[in-house]
């Protein structure tokens, strides 16, 4: 009985969602250090109790470390000049949902939205969607660099989103 | 000076397009499902440190520790 109390206990541990301020830009390198860090104190048998780290895809300046207690997030990102200071509370569950729930890139494309084009004979040329087929997993582009209308055809992966049309 | 390289930005890495778990742009076939497609136009990362205990882990349904493209 009390075992399995303890057991249940461990399973629904204290969870927080710590968000951290970084220098814009750094976002991956705070990441990547911390993940060291953490790499590092679990080989010499310490436990940190951080679980994970989020760098948002659509917000610049801030990252998400999960950890069973703010304290040590807080210690172990002292001195570190990239990060600028704690945010105040912490996350929801739902918010952090949102937040790395995944949506296919191709989703997000829609037409008269400007891509460039990142392989491929037209790389490094922009151009405006004219069509998305998510089946084919297909772009029609119209590009805009060319002297004269010329529309193909690319897989989704030789494309990188410069502007939505909103 | 010192020759060490730092990893920023130097090393580059790519996204599988099945399970996008990021692996350095030299890798051929992606350690966790074994896709060879890959794509360098990723966006957001997850950095699994206990997929175990990671309630993030669990959202993405990440098992192996490591690190995921929220966006592919
Ligand atoms: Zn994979």
């Amino acid at each position: 009985m009390v075992a399995e109390r303890e057991a249940k206990k461990k399973r629904r541990e204290r969870r927080e969602f710590i968000l951290l301020r970084t220098v814009a830009g750094k976002e991956d390198i705070v990441a990547f250090v911390i993940e060291d860090k953490v790499k590092e104190l679990l080989k010499a048998g310490q436990d940190p109790g951080i679980y994970s780290i989020v760098v948002p895809a659509d917000i610049k300046g801030y990252i998400v470390v999960e950890a069973k207690n703010i304290h040590t997030v807080v210690e172990l990102v002292k001195g570190f000049s990239y990060v600028k200071g704690r945010v105040p509370g912490v996350l929801k569950l739902k918010e952090i949902e949102k937040m790395v729930r995944t949506k296919p890139f191709i989703e997000l494309i829609k037409p008269g939205d400007i891509v460039e084009i990142i392989s491929g004979p037209f790389r490094g040329m922009h151009a405006r969607v004219t069509d998305v087929n998510r089946v084919r997993q297909e772009i029609t582009l119209e590009i805009l660099d060319a002297a004269f209308p010329l529309e193909l055809k690319v897989p989704v992966e030789q494309i990188r989103p410069v502007k939505s049309k909103g | 000076m010192s020759s060490r390289r730092s990893r920023s930005k130097k090393v580059t890495y790519k996204a599988c397009t099945r399970c996008r778990y990021i692996v350095p742009s030299d890798v051929k076939q992606c350690p966790v499902c074994g896709s060879t497609t890959f794509t360098d136009n990723w966006k957001g990362m997850v950095i699994v440190i206990d997929p175990e205990k990671s309630e993030i882990a669990k959202i993405i349904e990440a098992k192996v520790p490591g690190r995921y493209a929220i966006r592919v």
